[in-house]
């Protein structure tokens, strides 16, 4: 290009200021949104609320073994408010979580919050190591398969993709494991991240638990960008875009994947569910201290308090990444934004 | 160089194994306008795609050299062709909304013209969008600059694409169905600005386009194309008015202008259900005029129909009457509320306030609370037969399926031989068959339960010339043989008048007039009705319309603030009329005079050659012939 070359594009957090003044405040649109996740975060809690209830053992049981007086069993459960029924231990639970009193855990005597929001953080940087790989390469590779279809990389990423989708976490996880820890030993067996918090040291030690997480989604993520992309690069406006004599590049960033990425963007937020679930596997697999490894031992051990409000947290977070993808498209798509007004 | 801003020589194009464009010629000098009118098939956008080298990755260059301003375009290289896209020809293409980037602003969408052209800097590029914005009588302001495609109106749209287009100062302006799909008025405004700007900037124009009036409307000589060749070159008004090959005089005999009327001066479709979708009609003989007692018993009334959407109202009070036996032709442009006052009398929208009867019982709205008599009186039949009949049902399932529903007695046989379709298709899927037999099956469906009244909402307008003159004929035929009312809805003011007794305009929600299709014609009485008028006889008859300025209208405003009476000014003619216009004996509105009083040299452009318009009697007397 030549040095005069005009780029005349506002960019940056100028044009998302300016685009989401102009949007005439979908707050009200938001609000809704917000108002239905709180909505659904009430069923959550009811859902987690009652299978916690039917899962199989008993506290009592673990807590103080087969063969304790029928005194003491009755004693404790009246000491963590078992007896009284099941709709009123709802109640007070619910009530207890809005206020910010999540128990104490019936395990380890220290409270819920202080133990699932530590996890949470831990759970929330493996989270991000995952992105941080998972985005650039499904978006990256999508992209390119979808702006030539049927060519070489398209072909592999598509193959590569269905094949690592049906193979789990915990298969790669092991593989993964056995491989570069066990026999390579470039990376530590367990995960648990290193105490004096040092960016890279922790880093390091988080890629090998990703890996797996990152590529059960990879697939399906790709293919979805991919179709994204095809169907933009068919639009008449690529083709005015490719008339006015501009270039390919050009054509591409502006016009094309401009178009492709915002609703991908939010999809690929729908879909952090499932990347949570990946996490339970992964956490578990790497001994990795996070909110998914503390939800399957509190499982085991009948540590119902712990085991509600991680559950809760994990629901949360992922009505929240679900907002978060409505509010992207917002920001991203003009057009998302007038039809919310 | 060469004099020519477009030479195509034996240009020859495939797609896989098939001939697309067979050996085609074409040259196009200097600031000369040229048309390709033809039906979709005959490889008319091939040629365009062929012209700025972007053929589909399935498309072949074969034969023959194309050169744009000299270049021959198939052997630039990347750079050069870019250089060539950005300088020198420039396409406008059908559908705006869909042409421009929905998420970039229109300014930046502007300025990327100049992106890469060390010769226009950032203010001279600033400075040429803005002038062209003003010319295009765009607002050049930077609040105009700064909205997005879907902010603006589809006028609007189609005039960026034009300014985007123009900015670049190309020497050949490639039109590609650039009206089509365009409300009239805004068709109409189009075509005056290309004539304005051509005559000014001296660009070589070529219209590629399935419209007759439009290509007529934009050039001199005209070309049309037919399965890849032309079957016919000449000087447009030699060819329109006296054309040579007999597939021209039969693609002409099937384009209604606002002189003909089935019922005395009816279309010729083409004798070839290959073409027409359908066995011919036997036209020859007009059938006749219906009783034409103002007194008429209705079938359908609608009285106070409003409806609104998340509280915009998008019906008015409308009063409307359709009677037994009539064809009412609705007409008025995108967003008037046709299609909502449609789908209130079929019971697919229910409306907000007012009342509907049938056979004067009342019926209520909702579907759901009619009774089977009503749903089996009242059919429709929509645009897009593409979308209406199932892709995964046959034929076969699809018309069995309707007869079930609607509990009636006829077979599927006997339901295509109505509508002039052989009983082989009844195996087939929708995707084998041609668009004209796909809506003549639409049309099949419909009247299995014998409906008193079939609506048509924008029925013939996906379709070509040819077909919908089939398709037109049938209609007429089947309400001649049966006591049936059509509602037929269309923007093109040239088929309803067509079709029509009755002729009812919408505009903004409300209905601003109704009366006898040949008196509304012939006197129109409000001034929307004037302006639709103008607009069709304008891409009718004249070369090149002044375009007017959307000038400030007053009675646009009393429209909106819902004021006027609904009054009978003739017999059975009825026009919405505001506290001002009552003053105005004559009723003649301000944009009406303005036409008028247009200069005279700004009718024609000046580089026309030929000598002399012919008047639009010469016309009708040739489609009578």
């Amino acid at each position: 290009m030549t040095p005069t070359t005009i780029t005349y594009q506002s960019r940056g957090s100028a044009r998302v200021t300016t685009a989401l003044s102009r949007a005439r405040a979908p707050f009200g649109y938001l609000a809704t949104r917000a108002v239905m996740a709180a909505g659904a975060l009430v069923v959550v809690s009811i859902l987690v609320f009652g299978l916690v209830s039917l899962l199989p053992g008993d506290i009592l049981v673990s807590r103080l073994g087969s063969q304790a007086l029928p005194e003491q069993y009755q004693a404790l459960a009246a000491q963590l408010g078992l007896d009284r029924p099941l709709w009123q231990q709802y109640l007070d639970w619910v009530g207890g979580f809005v206020r910010g009193d999540w128990g104490v855990s019936w395990m380890r005597d220290e409270p819920v919050s202080g133990l699932v929001i530590g996890r949470l953080v831990n759970s929330l940087m493996l989270g991000t190591v995952v992105l941080v790989m998972l985005i650039p390469l499904s978006f990256g590779l999508g992209i390119i398969s979808g702006l030539r279809p049927g060519g070489v990389i398209d072909r592999v990423v598509s193959v590569l993709g269905s094949a690592l989708l049906v193979v789990p976490e915990f298969v790669t996880g092991v593989l993964l494991l056995m491989l570069f820890s066990v026999q390579l030993k470039w990376f530590p067996v367990s995960s648990a991240p290193p105490a004096d918090g040092d960016f890279f040291a922790t880093v390091r030690v988080l890629i090998l638990p990703a890996i797996p997480v990152v590529l059960a989604s990879f697939g399906y993520l790709a293919r979805l960008i991919r179709a994204g992309t095809l169907e933009v690069a068919d639009a008449a406006y690529v083709r005015t875009a490719t008339l006015k004599g501009l270039s390919r590049s050009r054509v591409i960033g502006a016009h094309i994947v401009r178009n492709a990425v915002p609703s991908s963007v939010s999809v690929t937020l729908l879909h952090v569910g499932t990347i949570l679930g990946g996490l339970v596997i992964v956490e578990q697999l790497f001994s990795y201290s996070g909110l998914g490894k503390l939800i399957v031992d509190s499982t085991v051990s009948h540590d119902t308090p712990v085991l509600l409000a991680a559950a809760m947290v994990a629901g949360a977070l992922t009505l929240a990444a679900i907002i978060l993808g409505d509010i992207m498209l917002l920001v991203l798509d003009p057009r998302a934004r007038a039809g919310a007004r | 160089m060469s004099n020519f801003a477009l030479e195509l020589t034996s240009l020859s194009i495939d797609f896989g194994d098939r001939r697309i464009i067979r050996g085609l010629d074409l040259e196009l000098g200097t600031g000369e306008a040229f048309g390709i009118v033809g039906e979709s098939g005959s490889g008319k956008s091939t040629v365009v795609s062929a012209v700025v080298h972007a053929l589909p990755v399935s498309g072949r260059l074969v034969g023959g050299t194309v050169r744009v301003a000299g270049r021959p375009v198939a052997e630039l290289d990347d750079s050069d062709l870019r250089r060539l896209r950005a300088r020198h020809v420039a396409v406008v293409a059908q559908d705006p909304a869909a042409s421009l980037n929905p998420s970039m602003i229109i300014r930046s969408q502007l300025l990327e013209v100049f992106r890469g052209r060390a010769d226009v800097t950032p203010d001279e590029a600033a400075r040429r969008v803005a002038a062209m914005l003003e010319r295009l009588r765009l607002p050049s302001d930077s609040e105009f600059g700064r909205r997005y495609p879907h902010e603006l109106s589809g006028g609007q749209q189609q005039r960026v694409l034009l300014a985007m287009a123009l900015v670049r100062e190309p020497e050949l302006l490639i039109l590609d169905e650039a009206t089509t799909g365009l409300d009239a008025l805004v068709e109409r405004d189009v075509i005056g600005l290309v004539n304005e700007l051509r005559r000014e900037r001296g660009f070589a124009l070529l219209v590629v386009s399935h419209d007759f009036g439009v290509v007529r409307a934009l050039t001199e000589r005209i070309g049309v194309l037919r399965d890849g060749s032309f079957v016919e070159v000449g000087p447009t008004e030699r060819v329109l008015v006296k054309p040579s090959h007999p597939y021209t005089a039969q693609l002409l005999a099937c384009a209604p202008t606002l002189t003909h009327h089935r019922r005395h001066n009816p279309l010729r479709p083409i004798d070839d259900p290959g073409i027409s979708g359908g066995t011919t009609e036997p036209s020859a003989t007009p059938a006749p005029n219906p009783p034409r007692t103002p007194a008429a018993s209705p079938l359908v009334t609608v009285s106070g129909g409003g409806k609104a959407y998340r509280g915009r109202p998008v019906l008015h009070d409308v009063q409307l009457e359709i009677r037994v036996g009539e064809t009412l032709g609705l007409v008025g442009e995108s967003g008037s509320g046709k299609s909502t006052l449609a789908g209130l009398i079929a019971g697919i929208t229910p409306a907000d306030t007012g009342k509907l009867t049938l056979h004067g019982t009342p019926v209520r709205w909702p579907l759901r609370q009619r009774s089977a008599a009503t749903i089996r009186s009242v059919q429709m039949v929509f645009q897009n037969p593409d979308s209406t009949l199932n892709p995964s049902h046959r034929i076969r399932r699809i018309l069995t399926r309707a007869i079930r529903q609607l509990r009636s007695t006829t077979t599927p046989e006997r339901a295509l031989a109505e509508v002039g379709l052989d009983t082989g298709v009844l195996e087939d899927y929708p995707v084998r068959l041609s668009g004209g037999q796909k809506q003549r099956v639409a049309i099949a469906r419909a009247l299995v339960s014998e409906p008193s009244l079939l609506i048509c909402d924008e029925a013939v307008s996906a379709l070509d010339v040819s077909v919908q003159a089939g398709v037109l004929a049938l209609l007429d035929r089947i309400q001649s043989t049966r006591a049936m009312s059509v509602l037929f809805i269309s923007h093109d003011l040239r088929v309803v008048n067509y079709i029509s007794d009755r002729i009812a305009v919408m505009f903004a929600g409300r209905l601003v007039e109704c009366g006898p299709a040949a008196d509304l014609i012939a006197r129109p009485l409000h001034p929307y009705t004037r302006a639709l008028l103008e607009a069709a006889s304008v891409i009718d008859t004249i070369n090149g319309p002044p375009a007017l300025p959307p000038g400030r209208e007053p009675w646009r405003e009393r429209h909106a603030s819902g004021e006027g009476d609904w009054v009978e000014e003739a017999p059975d003619h009825w026009v919405l009329r505001y506290a001002e216009s009552r003053t105005d004996p004559d009723g003649r509105g301000d944009r009406h005079r303005a036409a008028d009083t247009a200069e005279p040299d700004a009718v024609r452009p000046d580089s026309s050659p030929h000598p002399s318009q012919p008047p639009a009697e010469a016309l009708s007397e040739r489609t009578r012939s």
